[in-house]
């Protein structure tokens, strides 16, 4: 990072701005004295010399860079690392030495480690207060002696509370407080004084604000712009306005004296800057360091407290999910468990449906055993007696012929009314469990329901009609006694629907569609309500609880036509009601001779 | 007296018996329902048996016997005559009646049961 960037500029030398500023100095102050400066090879120390040497000044430089001369002019050096005691004290020596009286003393040379307290390096705090401040103290212990009391010993001192440097701020602050006492010592006699120098472009503050920018994260440029705090400077200060405004400082010595000394008054003074209200002041203890340091700090609490509480929000988080999948696991368990359930009632109720309807077969059987009882044993007793009158007759050999006839006329229409009877039994003595297809004519099946339903017909007074329209002779490849099965529960429904109207009618008719074999139950009962249309299909559904219906009947009746590949269909209107289905599987006969 | 009210949904029937018993001597009275039963007793209201089918359109034969129990016919003789199995006969004979015979049955063997019956009666 190139100078121009990071100070203020400034293009003319410390010999140039003397001669500009020639009529400030005193020359008794600076012609043929002897003055001895630690540091002042380079930086401040080096322009402080190189001043001191345009003013005509003999200057001992004691350094551990090697400076043999300064713009041509001669120097004297002392090489001297000033962490070593011992080559201090050869230094001492030497000077001593070689001069008889010295006029000033300039303690400028300086370490400055970088290291917090938390992360200290004892040998390095060690060793900088050895360079910054017990080294300086023997030296002017030793050159006392020497020191004329129109002279002076100026250190270069330093704020306090920087970050990062408590050894180098401890160091010099023991040297001001050092300086302080002596200065009280020495009142009266040399001027001691102090002089803070800013913040001045050297490779010392260089190296320092580039370990800073790098702590803050800024650039070089940003962090010197943003804390080198110069009153009246932007950047870095010139090291030869530094210099100028020490031998200024040195120029008017008594007046400084137990003082520390502050480049700006001087150079606003000469010009050079300008102070107003705003930058006049002085530069915050600690500076602006320590300002990014505790915003960083406060910046990484406050995202440390963030994290914080995102984490315990996350954690909060995976609870809840953990919780939530523990909850949907047992609920799937329960789901599970459920379905199984429910796998199960399924299958039970397949088989209790399957029980029922095997049941009601066996009670439409039961009762249609019933009938047919009824319907045997009266011709039975009509032949039976019919027999005997005739026996009688004969025995009391009183036989008119046309009795005879009649009674013989009864036998023999009785007896083919039975034959109809057995006919419709022939029906019945098929394997009913489980019923297979089977050939049936159309007209065995009506006959067989017929019979089932007569007695209820004729004891209420139905007008019951019934009748088949084919026009083909019909074989039915079905199971007959599941479809009479369907027939008879139309018909005991349509009886209930009429039997306590007036008139009441009920129709069956078999005749041929485009669909197959039309059958239908057709009775003048009331319409069926809309509020129950669609519902009067499903198994349990029923109106007639208090006659003890059970609701299987039309469920069932479904069932079987669905076996059959046909399907229950009703329509009903204020005229009255019809069930209705279609047998497609057929074949024509023709009835034997 | 030998008066017989024959009940039965089936005309043959009731012309049949009808014909054997009066061949026996009984006089006969017929009805195809106990409502028309119930009129003839009412009617002659000399009738002494009583010969009926048990499941009948209608009234059953069962509500007839009811009805004759609580009015002034307690004291006919009934027989039933049934082509059902399943009548509860015990209960039938629990109300007070004298026979139940299935159909088809013996004429002759039915006469000697109502002359037994009637002989009874008048010891």
């Amino acid at each position: 990072m190139s100078k121009q960037i990071l100070m203020d500029s400034e293009d003319r030398e410390i010999n140039e701005l003397l001669d500009t500023y020639k009529k400030e100095f005193s020359d008794e102050n600076f012609s043929g004295k002897t003055v001895v400066i630690t540091g002042g090879a380079k930086g401040i120390g080096f322009n402080i010399a190189r001043g001191l040497l345009h003013l005509g000044a003999k200057v001992s430089i004691i350094d551990k860079l090697e400076i043999k001369s300064i713009a041509g002019t001669p120097v004297d050096y002392y090489p001297c690392e000033l962490a070593n005691q011992s080559e201090l004290h050869t230094t001492i020596e030497k000077i001593l030495e070689n001069n008889e009286q010295i006029h000033g003393l300039i303690n400028c040379a300086a370490e400055f480690p970088i290291f917090t307290i938390r992360d200290f390096n004892p040998e390095l705090f060690d060793r900088t207060h050895q360079v910054n401040f017990k080294s300086p103290t023997l030296l002017i212990n030793k050159l006392l002696p020497k020191l004329s009391n129109t002279g002076f010993v100026m250190n270069v001192l330093a704020l306090e509370g920087l970050p990062f440097a408590g050894a180098y701020c401890s160091s010099k602050s023991a040297n001001r407080a050092m300086m302080l006492s002596l200065a009280a010592e020495e009142q009266g006699n040399l001027a001691v004084f102090g002089f803070t120098p800013g913040v001045v472009y050297t490779d010392l503050a260089v190296d320092v604000y580039s370990e800073y920018a790098k702590i803050t994260g800024l650039t070089l440029e940003n962090f010197v712009r943003g804390n080198a705090n110069n009153p009246g400077y932007e950047m870095m200060m010139p090291p030869q306005h530094c210099a100028l405004a020490a031998l200024l400082a040195i120029n008017e010595a008594n007046a400084n004296h137990g003082l520390i000394a502050e480049p700006f008054a001087y150079l606003n003074k000469l010009g050079l800057i300008t102070l107003d209200e705003e930058t006049n002041k002085p530069i915050p203890s600690g500076g602006v360091i320590n300002r990014y340091l505790q915003e960083i700090k406060n910046t990484g609490v406050y995202i440390e407290n963030k994290i914080f509480e995102r984490t315990m929000k996350i954690n909060d988080e995976k609870e809840k999910i953990s919780y939530l999948f523990d909850e949907l696991k047992t609920n799937h368990d329960d789901i599970t468990q459920l379905n199984e359930k429910l796998s199960n009632e399924i299958a039970e109720k397949d088989s209790y449906y399957k029980m029922l309807m095997r049941k009601s077969q066996t009670e439409a059987l039961g009762e249609v055993a019933g009938n047919i009882a009824h319907e045997v044993n009266n011709p039975l007793l009509i032949i039976r007696s019919a027999s005997q009158i005739l026996e009688k007759m004969i025995e009391n050999d009183s036989v008119p012929p046309e009795k005879i006839q009649e009674k013989i006329k009864t036998i023999i229409d009785t007896t083919d009314r039975v034959s109809d009877v057995v006919k419709s039994v022939k029906v019945l003595s098929r394997d009913t469990e489980p019923e297979h297809r089977t050939e049936e004519t159309v007209e065995g099946i009506l006959k067989y329901v017929t019979s089932v339903i007569d007695n209820n017909v004729s004891r209420l007074n139905i007008d019951f009609e019934s009748n088949i329209e084919t026009n083909h002779d019909l074989i039915l490849i079905c199971k007959p006694i599941q479809i009479s099965q369907v027939l008879v529960n139309l018909l005991s429904n349509a009886i209930d629907a009429v039997k306590n109207i007036e008139n009441p009618k009920i129709k069956v008719s078999i005749s041929e569609s485009s669909q197959g074999v039309l059958f239908e139950v057709k009775n003048n009962g009331p319409q069926i309500p809309d509020s129950i249309r669609d519902k009067i299909l499903n198994p349990f559904f029923t109106t007639k609880e208090q006659e003890g219906g059970t609701g299987l009947g039309l469920s069932i009746s479904s069932r079987i036509l669905l076996d059959h590949h046909s399907t229950l269909d009703f329509t009903s209107d204020t005229d009255g009601t019809s069930f209705f289905f279609h047998l497609n599987d057929k074949k024509e006969y023709k009835k034997g001779a | 007296m030998k008066k017989v009210l024959i009940v039965d949904d089936e005309q043959s029937i009731v012309e049949l018996l009808s014909e054997s018993l009066s061949m026996s001597g009984y006089e006969c009275l017929g009805a195809n329902s106990v409502n028309e039963a119930k009129e003839i007793l009412n009617q002659f209201k000399d009738v002494n048996i009583l010969l009926s089918d048990v499941v009948m359109p209608g009234e059953t034969g069962k509500e007839l016997v009811s009805w004759m129990k609580e009015t002034n016919y307690a004291q006919i003789n009934i027989f039933f005559m049934t082509g059902y199995s399943s009548v509860d006969r015990a209960e039938l004979f629990g109300m007070g009646i004298t026979d139940i015979i299935s159909k088809p049955f013996d004429l002759n063997q039915l006469t000697s049961q109502i002359d037994l019956v009637v002989q009874q009666k008048s010891a």
